[in-house]
C-alpha cells in the first residue's frame, strides 16, 4: 500500500516535470513545476525528511510564485492571442539543451550510484534540532557563506532596479 | 472511538462556521451601520446563508469562453483543500489532535503559501484583468506579510523551542512540565490560567500577537488590507468571473482561512486549549475546567472571539492603498518583529535563565 503511494507521487513528480518542459505556455509549465515540487515534497516525507519536505514546499512556492508574476507580465499578450507559438522542429540550441541536460543527467545519476549509502538510513527522532544544532556548529562556515552570497544578491537587485528608475 | 467521533464532530463544525460566519458578519455589519441585517429567512435570518448557499448551487456554472478551462477549474479545488488541510495539525484539546508532527507550525506558514498559489491561478485563469490585476496584488500583498507573521510566530517558538503546536499549548498551562513564569518573576506553573497565557510570559509578546494579526488579516485579503478585491477598483478582484458553486466555494475558503489563521493565534498566543480560570487557593478552577471537552470549547471560543474581531475591524477601517500597505509593512511590521525576535533571545538567555 505504502509503495502503492510511492509510485504515485514519483509518477506525478515526473509526469509534471515532462509537462513543464514541453508545454507551450509559460504560466501552465510553472504551474506544472509546482505540482512537481509538491510531488517532490511527498517523497521526501517518505525519505523520512518531513523538515526538508515542508521547507522545499515552502522556499519553492514563495519563489514560484515570484517566476509567475514575471511570466504574467511577459507573456500576457501571447497567451490572449490564440497562435501560441506554433513552430514544431527542433533547433540547433534546442538540441544543445538537450545535450546539457542529459550530460547532468548521467553525472547524477553517476554520483548517486557513487554515493549512495549502502545502510537504510535511520530515522533519529525530532529531526529539527538535529538540524539546528548542526546548522549553527559542524556546517556553520558554508551556512554564512551562503546567507552572504543571498545578502549580495539581495543588495545587487535592489541597486539594479534603483539605477533603472533614474 | 472518542478520537474518531472528535474528528467528525469538528469537520462538521468547521463546515457549519464558514456558513454562520457569514451570517454573523452580516448581522454584525447591520449593527455596527445601524441597520437590522438578514431576518426573513429562519429566526433572526439564521438561515440566510443555507439559503443563498442552495441559490448558488442551481446557478448556472458559466466559465468564461477564452478562460484556461482547467486552471479555471483546479483553482478553487485548490484554494478550499489548502485551507482545510492546514486544521490537520492543530491542537484541539490536551488529547486531541489529527497529527502531531513536530513541526507544526512551519507545515502552517507553508499552507498559507499554497492558498496564494490558488488565488493567483484563479485570477490568471479568469483571462479577466480585474480578477489579474487582484490576483497579483495579492501576491504582493501575502508574501510580504509572511515575513512579520514568521518573525513574529519565531519571537513565540524562541521560547517554547518546539514547533509542535500541542507542545506549545502543554506550556502554556497547568500541563506544562517545564516551569512557567508570568513576566518572569512569578512562577504560575501550578496557578495556570490567565497568567500562563504567552502573551503574559513575556513583556513583547504582545507586540508580536499585534503584528502576526495585522499579518493574518492581510493574508486572509481582509479589510483594512483587502486590496485584492477591492469593490470599487476591480469590481471584485481575482473571483469575478466566478459562479456557481465555484464562487461558492471560494467564498467559504475565506471564512475557513479567517478561521485558520484565528486558531493558530489562539494556539500560539492565548494558550490554545488551556483554561483562562487560575487556581486560586482551594477553588481550583484550572484543574476541573481542563480536559478534552473543556479544551474544545476554550480554543473554539478563542478562535471565534478573534474573528470577531477581525470581521469588526473590517466593518471600522477604510481601505489601504498599496504603498501605504508596503510602507507599513516593510518599513514598520518587519524591523519591528526583528527587534522581537532579538529580545526574545535576550529574555530566554538572561530572564528565564
Amino acid at each position: 500500500m505504502i509503495k502503492l503511494v510511492f509510485y504515485v507521487f514519483a509518477f506525478l513528480a515526473i509526469a509534471a516535470a515532462l509537462y513543464a518542459v514541453s508545454t507551450k505556455q509559460i504560466i501552465r509549465s510553472v504551474f506544472a513545476m509546482f505540482a512537481c515540487f509538491f510531488a517532490i515534497s511527498g517523497l521526501l516525507v517518505f525519505a523520512k525528511s518531513d523538515f526538508i519536505a515542508i521547507a522545499h514546499l515552502m522556499i519553492y512556492v514563495g519563489g514560484i510564485l515570484v517566476v509567475m508574476v514575471f511570466g504574467i507580465m511577459l507573456s500576457q499578450k501571447a497567451s490572449l492571442s490564440n497562435e501560441v507559438l506554433q513552430k514544431k522542429s527542433i533547433s540547433l540550441h534546442q538540441y544543445l539543451a538537450l545535450l546539457a541536460c542529459l550530460a547532468l543527467f548521467v553525472i547524477l545519476i553517476y554520483f548517486f550510484y557513487l554515493y549512495a549509502p549502502n545502510t537504510p538510513i535511520h530515522y533519529v527522532g525530532s529531526d529539527i534540532q538535529i538540524i539546528g544544532i548542526a546548522l549553527l556548529t559542524k556546517y556553520l562556515l558554508p551556512f554564512e557563506l551562503v546567507s552572504l552570497l543571498l545578502l549580495a544578491a539581495f543588495i545587487f537587485t535592489a541597486m539594479v532596479t534603483r539605477k533603472n528608475k533614474n | 472511538m472518542a478520537f474518531y467521533f472528535i474528528s467528525i464532530v469538528l469537520l462538521g463544525f468547521i463546515a457549519v462556521y464558514a456558513l454562520m460566519a457569514v451570517w454573523a458578519e452580516r448581522k454584525i455589519s447591520a449593527w455596527i451601520q445601524d441597520r437590522v441585517g438578514p431576518v426573513v429567512t429562519g429566526k433572526y435570518g439564521l438561515l440566510q446563508t443555507f439559503a443563498d448557499i442552495f441559490k448558488m448551487l442551481q446557478k448556472e456554472d458559466i466559465t468564461p469562453t477564452l478562460a484556461d478551462k482547467k486552471l479555471f477549474l483546479a483553482a478553487p479545488i485548490l484554494v478550499f483543500t489548502a485551507v482545510f488541510m492546514g486544521f490537520a495539525t492543530i491542537p484541539f484539546s490536551p488529547t486531541y489532535i489529527s497529527s502531531s508532527i513536530n513541526i507544526g507550525i512551519f507545515y502552517l506558514l507553508a499552507i498559507v503559501s499554497i492558498e496564494v498559489l490558488g488565488i493567483l491561478m484563479a485570477g490568471w485563469a479568469s483571462n479577466n484583468k480585474y480578477a489579474l490585476l487582484g490576483s497579483i496584488r495579492s501576491i504582493a500583498q501575502i508574501i510580504s506579510y509572511e515575513i512579520p507573521a514568521a518573525l513574529a510566530i519565531l519571537a513565540v517558538i524562541m521560547l517554547f523551542q518546539t514547533l509542535n503546536l500541542q507542545e506549545i499549548c502543554m506550556q502554556q498551562g497547568i500541563l506544562s512540565k517545564q516551569k512557567i513564569y508570568f513576566f518572569g518573576f512569578w512562577e504560575v506553573s501550578k496557578i495556570g490560567g490567565v497568567f500562563a497565557w504567552t502573551i503574559f510570559q513575556a513583556p513583547h509578546l504582545f507586540i508580536a500577537f499585534i503584528i502576526y494579526f495585522i499579518a493574518s488579516l492581510a493574508e486572509c485579503n481582509r479589510t483594512p488590507f483587502d486590496i485584492p478585491e477591492a469593490e470599487s477598483e476591480l469590481v471584485a478582484g481575482f473571483h469575478v468571473e466566478y459562479t456557481g458553486f465555484k464562487f461558492g466555494a471560494l467564498f467559504l475558503a475565506e471564512y475557513a482561512m479567517m478561521f485558520l489563521v484565528s486558531m493558530i493565534a489562539a494556539v500560539l498566543f492565548f494558550g490554545g486549549w488551556n483554561t483562562p480560570l487560575p487556581n486560586l487557593a482551594s477553588f481550583a478552577l484550572a484543574d476541573y475546567t481542563t480536559g478534552t471537552y473543556w479544551g474544545i470549547v476554550w480554543i473554539l471560543l478563542k478562535a471565534l472571539s478573534l474573528v470577531l474581531l477581525q470581521v469588526w475591524i473590517r466593518w471600522t477601517f477604510p481601505r489601504y492603498r498599496m504603498d501605504q500597505l508596503m510602507t507599513l509593512c516593510w518599513k514598520v511590521l518587519i524591523p519591528l518583529s526583528f527587534v522581537l525576535v532579538l529580545f526574545s533571545g535576550i529574555w530566554k538567555l538572561f530572564i528565564l535563565n
